[in-house]
């Protein structure tokens, strides 16, 4: 799903990278993740520890990070946004965020949950950008 | 009335090497072109920065990165149990060094942090590739 989201971003002409960090104990496992997605996945280590230690997240957790390299959102799938990619809203909420660090415009209309704050600026009840979300059709099953 | 005799058939060079040859070279340039357009494509769409000749995706770490080892390395026995335990909205991206496993990737085999990937909006994932 986040190649599909990149490859969509990429035809828009939205300027975004995406990165995966692959849990230190699933090293064995990374071809599972290179083979689908073209992406750079990088390899996460008992000694580095950038899950934990470094960006203190858990499994399926997402950051966004705006050009400047600053952290405009921090999506935690255990959190109370919905990030579940094989769902409608799970994507375009993590879409939108994406395009909203790329652009500095908010392009979808997603409840916040009350945890973040946006570094960009979030217009009020800003409209839903028809180009920017995908129909529910679009979506189809299947994580990473 | 007797129709007029055929003339006697003239001694033509067969050219149909030439000719034949002529076809395959230019269906050789037809399909060099073709195949380098595709390619530019493909690479355009890949990477998703226009314009790029690169047939890689992503950015591309300094030279340094690909004779890199990763870090910082935690020794847990002196490690101090870290203060913060949540990611801090504005903050910069943490500074840690890992290698890239992506084949696909510009930085593959490379060992380099999110750093790298500033200039443009990033989503990083926490996967586990099992």
């Amino acid at each position: 799903m986040l190649e599909k989201m990149r490859l969509e971003l990429a035809k828009q002409g939205v300027p975004v990278h995406f990165v995966a960090i692959n849990k230190r104990d699933a090293t064995a496992y990374a071809t599972a993740l290179t083979n689908r997605c073209s992406f750079a996945v990088l390899q996460d280590t008992d000694g580095v520890q950038a899950w934990d230690i470094q960006m203190f997240g858990h499994k399926d957790d997402f950051y966004i990070y705006v050009p400047d390299g600053t952290l405009l959102d921090h999506l935690p799938a255990s959190g109370p946004r919905n990030t579940n990619l094989s769902t409608a809203e799970g994507y375009q909420l993590v879409k939108a965020r994406l395009v909203q660090a790329a652009t500095g415009v908010w392009a979808g209309d997603v409840p916040d949950g009350g945890s973040t704050a946006d570094a960009a600026g979030r217009p009020d009840g800003g409209a839903m950008d028809a180009s920017a979300v995908d129909s529910a059709a679009d979506v189809t099953a299947g994580g990473g | 009335m007797h129709p007029a005799p055929c003339p006697a058939r003239r001694s033509v060079p067969d050219r149909t090497p030439v000719v034949w040859s002529l076809w395959v070279v230019a269906l050789v340039a037809v399909g060099l072109a073709a195949c380098a357009d595709s390619a530019s494509t493909s690479s355009t769409d890949a990477s998703g920065s226009q314009g790029s000749a690169k047939s890689c995706v992503g950015p591309t770490p300094l030279a340094a990165a690909f004779s890199a080892k990763p870090g910082p390395v935690i020794d847990p026995a002196t490690a101090a149990t870290p203060t913060q335990q949540a990611p801090v909205l504005g903050q910069k991206a943490p500074q840690f060094a890992l290698t890239d496993q992506q084949p696909l990737s510009c930085g593959y085999k490379a060992t380099y942090g999110l750093q790298t990937f500033a200039g443009k909006a990033t989503l990083v994932a926490l996967l586990a590739g099992w």
